[in-house]
């Protein structure tokens, strides 16, 4: 049996039932799930600032469940504090953003990822330089629609979704769209419905990925990047 | 979910069929079936290009062969032949072990390296990864100077050299995690993993973990573009 950890890195309870009952269906029947969110800091992860206050929350309940589970999801496109939670436990940790290019690269020559707001664009670069995959990546885009108003019109979020797919498809080389959002679950489908190019969605990618790696006993190297953290180095936490 | 699985092997004798079977139902999941088959026709191990040219073909004729049956393909060789050809024909996934191994090693750790087994794979894969797009997560690529018919007979001296191979890009590299670039190692994974501490990536399991994972996702390969 696997155990899975999902560290949801946002206090908004939004997507807290969506989440576990569409992880529930996607999960292989020998993986348990559990959903831990954080209890302070930003309500959606929309900007570096935002990022800054979910990361130490989200190192306290890797920390707290680190020897009762075999994998750790960070359930956020912006795989908040992905780098200092692998440093802290020996376990496979998972961001879905790494998961989904990764996985990505392997469907067609470049990617494509449409996200939130304009800021995701430029930040989604980023992630991908970080990776090593930014050659494989053809555009990142957001709809301008923020991350707690995706689902107040799904119709409409799928609509400016495919809308931007098919735009990156046609001018700008992509052959893989992948949703640039945990939040956007909901309309996934719908979206995948409208296009005739693979679309990844990144929590269930990200949820199969740990499945993966926990299966092939695979976990990061700490001979370099990834070093054990002075603990008590931290004060007032 | 139901796995037909089909692993082509790309060599001309069936010699691993039974091995490979045996090891990959191991780490196949419980509703995975998993069939080993090799071409007819072509060379008896891939180590230069112009082994590799033979065997594509054969390859393409198994895959149209089989495309109906199964919901993905492996094929199992470090050097992927024929991967992007066989996409061209197919609309099941199909994962080739060389660049499953290094995408999944690049979400390990900083840098890793491949260990193969003669000189001639090193510029090889080099190109490889750099088609990939992986090259800046790539610290070397170290080669153990054994055939692969080799490898087994020897299977003392490969591992030996194997350690040496690790050490050197472990030290001197800046390798975090060790590729084994030859799908005729994942006899020795276990007895290597027990020896060091560092993540060992066996392109085989690998390759056919990644394609239960793209079957379950229900993801196959984009026809926009590459895959005609």
């Amino acid at each position: 049996m696997r155990r899975i950890l999902i560290i949801n890195p946002i206090t908004s309870k939004e997507f807290d039932n969506m989440t576990k009952e569409y992880l529930e269906k996607i999960k292989d029947p020998c993986t348990q799930i559990e959903c831990v969110s954080i209890k302070k800091g930003p309500a959606s992860i929309e900007t570096f600032y935002d990022e800054a206050f979910a990361q130490p929350e989200i190192l306290k309940i890797a920390d707290r469940y680190k020897d009762k589970c075999d994998a750790i999801v960070v359930d956020c496109f912006a795989d908040p504090g992905l780098y200092a939670i692998r440093e802290l436990v020996n376990i496979p940790v998972i961001g879905p953003a790494e998961a989904s290019m990764v996985v990505a690269t392997m469907l067609g020559h470049k990617f494509a990822v449409i996200s939130t707001m304009r800021n995701s664009g430029p930040w989604t670069e980023l992630q991908a330089k970080a990776y090593g995959l930014s050659n494989r990546m053809a555009a990142a885009i957001g709809i301008d629609i923020p991350v707690l108003e995706l689902s107040i019109d799904p119709k409409k979020t799928a609509g400016y979704i495919v809308k931007a797919a098919k735009e990156i498809i046609q001018h700008k080389g992509a052959e893989v769209i992948i949703l640039g959002c945990t939040g956007m679950v909901s309309v996934a489908e719908m979206v995948k419905q409208e296009l005739d190019v693979p679309l990844i969605e990144p929590l269930a990618t990200a949820l199969k990925v740990a499945e993966m790696m926990i299966d092939l006993k695979l976990r990061h190297s700490k001979l370099g990047l990834y070093m054990a953290p002075e603990k008590g180095k931290i004060v007032g936490y | 979910m139901k796995k037909n699985i089909l692993i082509i092997n790309p060599v001309a004798t069936d010699k691993w069929n039974a091995t490979d079977a045996e090891y990959l139902r191991e780490c196949a999941s419980v509703d995975a079936f998993i069939k080993v088959i090799n071409i007819e026709k072509g060379p008896i191990s891939i180590e230069s290009f112009y082994d590799e040219a033979f065997a594509v073909p054969g390859i393409l004729e198994l895959v149209e062969e089989n495309k109906n049956n199964f919901n993905g393909i492996v094929i199992n060789c470090f050097a992927d032949p024929g991967v992007f050809a066989a996409r061209e024909i197919c609309c099941v996934p199909i994962v080739g072990p060389g660049e499953v191994a290094m995408l999944l090693a690049s979400m390990l750790g900083h840098k890793f390296s491949i260990i193969t087994v003669k000189k001639s794979a090193v510029p090889m894969f080099e190109i490889k990864a750099k088609k990939m797009g992986v090259e800046e997560k790539l610290a070397s690529i170290e080669y153990i100077n054994i055939p692969v018919l080799d490898l087994e007979k020897e299977a003392g001296r490969t591992i030996d050299e194997l350690m040496k191979s690790i050490n050197r890009a472990t030290n001197e590299k800046g390798a975090e995690i060790i590729v084994l670039g030859c799908t005729g190692m994942s006899f020795l994974y276990s007895d290597l993993a027990k020896k060091i501490n560092i993540p060992i990536v066996e392109p085989a399991a690998a390759s056919l973990k990644t394609l239960e994972t793209l079957i379950d996702l229900k993801l196959s390969c984009s026809k926009a573009g590459l895959f005609f």
